[in-house]
């Protein structure tokens, strides 16, 4: 789903000539986690979906108008066309500031039992860079105290660092091979962090009915070798651009995993955050359910104190 | 029992939890949250013999490490309190109690204050801390030198666009922590109480460190200059007149200028750390060299699985005194499974290239639901022979057979922590 975002925003940046460089390239892992949810729009605005309803109350029209209209798309490239659609979910992203999020992953096996990690996530974005993120581990409370850094950056690997609380250790890690389970969850670090944005392709594959009322399909196609994924499948809903379901296939090109969210609220009158997402994986049954909650806008936050390496340490 | 303040830190332990205090997070009308954590430990160790001198073979302990932690509502000021006890059934010294750390903080936006006890650790290598030298190992916990004594100091942190500058003002250092006599992993001699000090101050002796740190890219680094008393002792024999032979802990004031370096490059880490030191006998040189690599996915698994590759070099050689890693080679798989469980495994190799004695290292941890875990660790020391408790110190010295005084201490560790 993330690189759903850096492809709106390669879109968007594309039209911004003012930025030298992609500043929003490679995202991180709770940006990623927590703006994916603006995108996902409460099922009764679909039903609502009704000609002429004012898309304003979703979006800022400046931003919707950015999508070409149903008849124009089709006439469009492919390519080009889910460019836009992407380009301008992504205009209705920015500007949200600083934000401090509580999420809880829920992790089951086929036969329902279930594991909880709890995690802190405060992001913060950084004019001319990417966003810089701090997640703290709450539980289980075996790993409380670790924090894991992310300074994402557009034009080059993403910066990270993970803390260690037992040795009071700070280990700065790898941020290129991301196709790993996330705390053992059915998220890979690469569904919840991001990549350098010139690594996807986004075709509009068409416009096709959905519980939100009408959604375009895109086929994404990740170019970074080290994806775990030959393509995704996103629906995004036509109301505010928000996605709602994606279909990921593995490198075999075999269905794989199915994400699906609900639960939506809008922030700020802006921002749409999913509070509910869930992950299964069509294999082997094994689910991860995330729930979003306690969103805090406006923080008193800032780069060297609270998103350094200084700051990492201070985990608790 | 050596470790300082024992009695205090253990009736404050015991006040802590007598009053009812429960773990977790409160805040009251001052503004301030406070936070406490307690971690209680179950232990055994299982040695796969009995000691030289008939130390049993069945180790059980118990540890309890808690932290309090409070921070002020706009974040600058904090306090953090983290008092640990272990009680031993077999050795006396190995029941210690310390304050690991015990602090008041400001932090500031580009610039913190630290003042009180604390630990901090340098350093980039798996196998060997070389770099690492603020803090006294509390080596009755883990032989592995992980375990760390809480440090009295003031530490000023600036942060700058060339980096971090960390500057440490060390009042008083720790004595070590050592086995007793119905203690393992230890020599055959004991180890003596009255400890030397080469600074005229004894033990209160200020010391004082400097440290630049930063990052570029995959490139990050530290370095270095520490000057006091030096945290890892020489064991010097003494033979009182009348008395029996015992090894005095000798503590030299030394100079060390150390570097750590980490290059990232696509699934691998290149580490190097280095010291120069002079002050303990000849000014001479150490570093650690290696690389760990990361595959992602094992296999087709969930599973990551991690190659660690070090060289431990030291330019003493055999004549180092304080370590028995001067020509090694260790080799290192780390396995994560990547389960519900966070189940994980290092298993360690390393190996003298010189005497082809070589030490093997197992940890292994799961989780057990929200509030337990299970760790299992062991070692094992071969490719050399027992010797009488003069003998292998005198191997120790010439360096022929360093580890021959741990030759029967091979062993597995059971833990179970519950965290509140």
């Amino acid at each position: 789903m993330c690189e759903y975002i850096q492809s709106r925003r390669r879109a968007t940046t594309r039209r911004q000539p003012g930025r030298a460089i992609s500043p929003f390239g490679a995202r991180s892992l709770a940006r990623c986690l927590a703006l994916t949810c603006w995108l996902f729009a409460p099922a009764v605005w679909g039903q609502d979906d009704a000609p002429g309803a004012p898309p304003s109350v979703l979006l800022p029209a400046a931003i919707l108008q950015q999508v070409p209209l149903p008849a124009q798309l089709t006439a469009l490239d492919p390519l080009e066309a889910g460019a836009r659609i992407m380009a301008a979910a992504d205009a209705a992203e920015n500007g949200f500031g600083n934000l401090t999020v509580d999420l809880d992953m829920i992790l089951r096996t086929a036969n329902g039992r279930e594991a909880l990690r709890s995690l802190t996530i405060a992001q913060l974005e950084v004019p001319g860079d990417g966003d810089r993120t701090l997640v703290t581990f709450d539980q289980p409370k075996a790993i409380r105290g670790t924090g894991l850094l992310s300074h994402a950056h557009g034009d080059r690997l993403d910066d990270q660092w993970l803390y260690l609380p037992a040795l009071r250790r700070v280990k700065k890690i790898g941020a290129r091979n991301r196709s790993g389970p996330f705390l053992g969850s059915e998220f890979s670090f690469e569904d919840l962090t991001s990549q350098p944005l010139a690594k996807f392709s986004d075709r509009f594959l068409g416009l096709v009915p959905c519980e939100a009322g009408r959604c375009y399909q895109i086929k994404r196609v990740p170019l970074d070798e080290f994806s775990g994924y030959s393509w995704q499948t996103l629906w995004v809903d036509s109301d505010a651009l928000r996605v709602r379901r994606i279909e990921y296939f593995d490198r075999q090109e075999r269905l794989k995993k199915v994400l699906v969210a609900d639960g939506f609220e809008q922030h700020q009158g802006r921002f749409w955050r999913a509070t509910n997402m869930e992950m299964t994986n069509v294999r082997t049954g094994k689910s991860t359910v995330l729930r979003w909650r306690n969103f805090r806008y406006g923080g008193d936050l800032s780069a060297a104190r609270d998103f350094s390496v200084n700051a990492l340490q201070r985990v608790r | 029992m050596r470790a300082v303040g024992l009695p205090l830190i253990r009736w404050q332990l015991l006040a802590l939890l007598l009053c009812g205090a429960t773990a977790g997070q409160a805040q009251d009308g001052s503004g301030w949250t406070r936070d406490l954590d307690l971690d209680l430990g179950l232990q055994n160790r299982t040695f796969f013999a009995r000691g030289a001198d008939g130390q049993s073979s069945w180790q059980p302990s118990i540890s309890l490490q808690a932290e309090w932690f409070a921070e002020s509502a706009n974040r600058r000021h904090s306090v953090t309190v983290s008092p640990f006890v272990r009680l031993d059934s077999q050795d006396s010294d190995r029941s210690h109690g310390d304050f690991r750390e015990a602090f008041y903080s400001y932090i500031g936006d580009r610039a913190e204050l630290h003042v009180g006890v604390r630990q901090v650790f340098w350093g980039v290598t798996e196998f060997k801390h070389l770099v690492d030298v603020l803090n006294q190992t509390d080596l009755v916990e883990n032989i592995d030198g992980e375990d760390k004594l809480g440090q009295p100091m003031v530490e000023l942190v600036l942060s700058r666009a060339f980096g971090n500058l960390n500057f440490y003002l060390l009042p008083g250092a720790r004595e070590r922590t050592f086995p007793g006599p119905d203690g393992r992993l230890r020599f055959g001699l004991p180890v003596a109480d009255d400890a030397r000090f080469e600074s005229g101050a004894e033990q209160q002796r200020v010391d004082g460190a400097v440290r630049w740190s930063h990052f570029a890219g995959p490139l990050s680094w530290g370095l270095y200059h520490f000057s006091g008393t030096n945290r890892d002792p020489l064991l010097t024999l003494a033979v009182p007149a009348g008395g029996e032979p015992r090894l005095v802990p000798r503590y030299d004031v030394i100079d060390q200028t150390g570097l750590d370096a980490q290059y990232l490059h696509g699934d691998w880490a290149f580490k190097l750390e280095a010291t120069t030191r002079s002050g303990d006998g000849e000014r001479f040189a150490a570093a650690n060299i290696g690389f760990e690599r990361t595959l992602v996915g094992v296999l087709g698994s969930r599973s990551d699985l991690g190659l660690v590759l070090e060289y431990l070099w030291d330019e003493r050689g055999d004549g180092a005194l304080n370590t028995i890693f001067e020509r090694d080679l260790a080799l290192g798989a780390r396995w994560a499974l990547n389960d519900d469980g966070g189940t994980q495994a290092l298993l360690g190799v390393i190996w003298d290239t010189e005497t082809d004695e070589y030490l093997v290292s197992l940890e292994a941890s799961r989780e057990i639901g929200q509030d337990w875990r299970l760790a299992l660790e062991g070692r094992a020391f071969a490719g050399t022979r027992e010797r009488s408790a003069l003998a292998e110190l005198q191997a120790f010295e010439d360096g022929s057979a360093k580890s021959a005084f741990l030759q029967r201490d091979d062993f597995l560790q059971l833990e179970l922590t519950r965290f509140f």
